[in-house]
């Protein structure tokens, strides 16, 4: 009799270690080659709709976490939200050569998918490093798409009608980054991600690129110019926060319309990066963002043409722990000032600076070269433009990356949740 | 003066036929080289209604450097090889249209005399050589493009302008493009400030498509090397468009003068006009201007 018990439990031993493959269908046996190092396996499944994906998932995913045993649950659903994001990830870089619009369609599916991937992270009773690493992944995928609602909820000018209307388009994946927050509620670097996010930080990128600073003078003839705008416009105090009295969101059509609108995109983003900047100083003493903070606090002090302020925080970032990103960014956009104090000298320095942390980037070595050239150094600006040309393209410029969602960390997270499967 | 427009002239003088404002073009005189002035060649398009003037002598062009009249030369364009740049947008926003370049390019270089060199630059962050310059008459790969990544013509355009060419040949640029940037590192500014000390004659050929945005920066930019914006251009009509800016630009007038009466230093506005016959509404297209010093 004791043998016959020792039979059954040694049979139920090893169906735990090799439990059927057939258990969770083929979406099972998926799972277990990607688990086994097969990485190519979101790629291929490529061809599944993702509708039909999620259908397959809700059912698949639980079954094949719960055939390693419960001692593997949290890892193995660690497993299936990176296999989820890997795909939503492999779909967005395969969506870039799609029509805008086709892409607007698919995207929403996609969001949905990394939302129930992080509830099925969520039902682990306990938060893990790799539930950590995951929810950095899944904020930078959605902050390089970007989608701001998505990580940091609603934007603060949205009417109560198109609140409604987004919480029907968004369901739970509204306001995501609130549930890495939930899970990790002192983490500093989710708090940069989210902020960074919310103020559209990334949009001081564009408006570096195209030179244009906005003084405190200009500021204030704008001020001054939006209180004149007819009550029906004054949109602008909803959307900005910017002016002291209330208005109505009504349509901003008729003339001047344009210019209107002008102003009220200048001073919402004004009012935006304001606010980011308030709230970055708070993360100054933290020495995971240290660098991060100056690099942005640095941009937005450039935007508001305060350009010793910005080469000050892009010192500061020297002085901190700061990885490739923050320093070749950081030298990068000190040459900029540089060059609109007019110090020909200085900026050439710091843009060799930032190739000696990052060689191959286009931006400097561009940007340098145009100040050789229109310095009359014309034979060394084709040199160097000849030596980036004949080098393999490199494509994660930190300067392309900083002005579409900030820091790419994809490549580096997706090795680090690999790493711990 | 140190732009290369002057090393070319030194260079190419050798093999061209000086033709002194008061002779006749066709008494061919010996080839000159002078190695000890300045020399600045401006390549000159002259049309009337869309088709190519032929046939114009030095006496009926006039010439002011900052103003003050130059004594022009007439050199041959016919024996200079010429080197072309072409650049293709290849970001998302110029989506499907991206198919067509590949044979369009392919067939452009049937346009070029064997001593001609075509080189390829595919514009899309980052910027990629699909081949430096080389021959027609060598086999060309050039694969497929696929349209991805972010738009950065300007810095394409400016990248390929301050390369320019090591050889004594005239550089032509044209771009293919939607005319969208939105995350290159030069400023429409500089990209300007480039095309107006470059040596090469720039044409940007504006794709037509929901997502074209006619921008004043590529006009400006090049119209300061001579060069234009041909807006509309039909994704279809890639190798017609390219076809007619080469055939402009190789019937084009090159006219070298030594720079008299005006410091070297600084920069020269270029004025040139078709003074015969007296009336003429001919379009002259030129550079505006070189740095001097």
């Amino acid at each position: 009799m004791t043998s016959w018990v020792w039979v059954i439990v040694l049979a139920w031993g090893l169906a735990l270690e090799n439990p059927p493959k057939q258990a969770a269908g083929p979406l099972g046996e998926v799972l277990s080659r990607y688990e086994r190092g097969d990485y190519q396996e979101p790629t291929l499944n490529a061809t599944l709709t993702t509708d039909t994906l999620a259908r397959e998932l809700e059912v698949a995913a639980a079954m094949w976490v719960h055939t390693a045993g419960a001692v593997n649950l949290a890892r193995r659903r660690v497993i299936v939200s990176t296999f989820v994001l890997e795909i939503v990830q492999a779909r967005i870089e395969a969506a870039r050569s799609k029509p805008i619009a086709q892409w607007i369609q698919e995207w929403p599916a996609l969001r949905s998918l990394i939302e129930w991937a992080c509830a099925f992270l969520r039902s682990n009773p306990q938060p893990t490093a790799g539930e950590r690493l995951w929810h950095l992944a899944a904020l930078d995928v959605a902050a390089h798409v970007p989608d701001n609602p998505f990580i940091s909820g609603l934007p603060r000018d949205t009417s109560p009608d198109r609140a409604t209307q987004m919480r029907q388009q968004y369901g739970a994946a509204l306001d995501h980054g609130r549930h890495a927050l939930s899970r990790f509620p002192d983490d500093r670097v989710f708090e940069l991600m989210i902020l960074e996010s919310r103020e559209s930080i990334h949009s001081v990128g564009s408006l570096i690129q195209r030179r244009r600073e906005v003084s405190q003078s200009e500021l204030d003839k704008l001020q001054e110019e939006a209180r004149s705008f007819s009550p029906s416009r004054r949109s602008i105090s909803r959307r900005s926060g910017a002016m002291p009295d209330g208005g109505s969101m009504s349509s901003m059509s008729g003339p001047g319309a344009v210019r209107n609108w002008a102003v009220t995109e200048t001073l919402s983003t004004v009012s935006r990066l304001q606010t980011a900047a308030r709230e970055l100083q708070e993360l100054e003493p933290v020495e995971e963002t240290r660098a991060e903070v100056h690099l942005n606090l640095g941009a937005i002090a450039l935007c508001f043409a305060d350009r010793a302020k910005a080469l000050e925080h892009f010192a500061q970032i020297g002085q901190s722990p700061a990885d490739s990103y923050s320093r070749y960014l950081g030298h990068f956009l000190t040459g900029r000032v540089h060059e609109l104090r007019g110090e020909r000298a200085e900026a050439e320095a710091a843009y060799r600076r930032a190739l000696q942390v990052l060689p191959r980037m286009q931006s400097a070595t561009t940007a340098l070269a145009a100040l050789l050239f229109t310095g009359g150094r014309r034979a060394e600006a084709a040199a160097l433009i000849d030596q980036t040309l004949a080098l393999p393209a490199d494509t994660s410029d930190p300067w392309v990356d900083f002005q579409q969602g900030g820091r790419e960390r994809w490549p580096d997270l997706i090795r680090q949740l690999r790493a711990s499967f | 003066l140190t732009s290369v427009l002057v090393r070319w002239a030194l260079a190419l003088v050798a093999v061209c036929v000086s033709v002194p404002t008061d002779t006749p073009s066709s008494s061919l005189q010996q080839p000159s080289f002078r190695s000890d002035v300045e020399l600045v060649v401006v390549d000159v398009s002259v049309t009337n209604r869309s088709r190519s003037v032929q046939g114009l002598e030095p006496t009926d062009f006039q010439l002011l450097d900052n103003g003050v009249p130059q004594r022009i030369d007439l050199l041959s364009s016919d024996t200079v090889p010429i080197d072309v740049s072409v650049i293709v947008d290849i970001s998302s926003s110029i989506g499907k249209n991206t198919s067509r370049f590949n044979a369009a390019v392919l067939r452009m270089r049937n346009l070029l005399r064997p001593e001609d060199r075509l080189a390829l630059l595919t514009a899309s962050a980052p910027s990629k050589e699909v081949f430096s310059f080389q021959s027609p008459m060598e086999p060309l790969t050039v694969g497929e493009f696929a349209a991805s990544g972010n738009e950065v013509i300007f810095d394409a355009i400016g990248q390929v302008l301050m390369r320019g060419t090591t050889a004594a040949n005239r550089h032509l640029v044209v771009a293919f493009t939607d005319g969208w940037d939105t995350r290159s590192v030069l400023a429409g500014t500089d990209l300007i400030e480039i095309a107006r000390r470059a040596d090469g004659v720039l044409h940007v050929a504006l794709l037509k498509s929901r997502n074209s945005r006619a921008d004043d920066v590529p006009r400006t930019a090049a119209e300061a090397t001579g060069g234009r914006l041909h807006s509309d251009t039909s994704p279809d009509d890639i190798e017609r468009t390219f076809a007619k800016i080469f055939a402009e630009y190789r019937q084009a007038y090159l006219l070298r003068y030594t720079p008299q009466g005006v410091p070297r230093e600084g920069w020269h506005e270029i004025t040139v006009r078709v003074v015969r016959p007296p009336g003429n509404r001919y379009t002259v297209r030129a550079r505006k201007g070189y740095v001097g010093g």
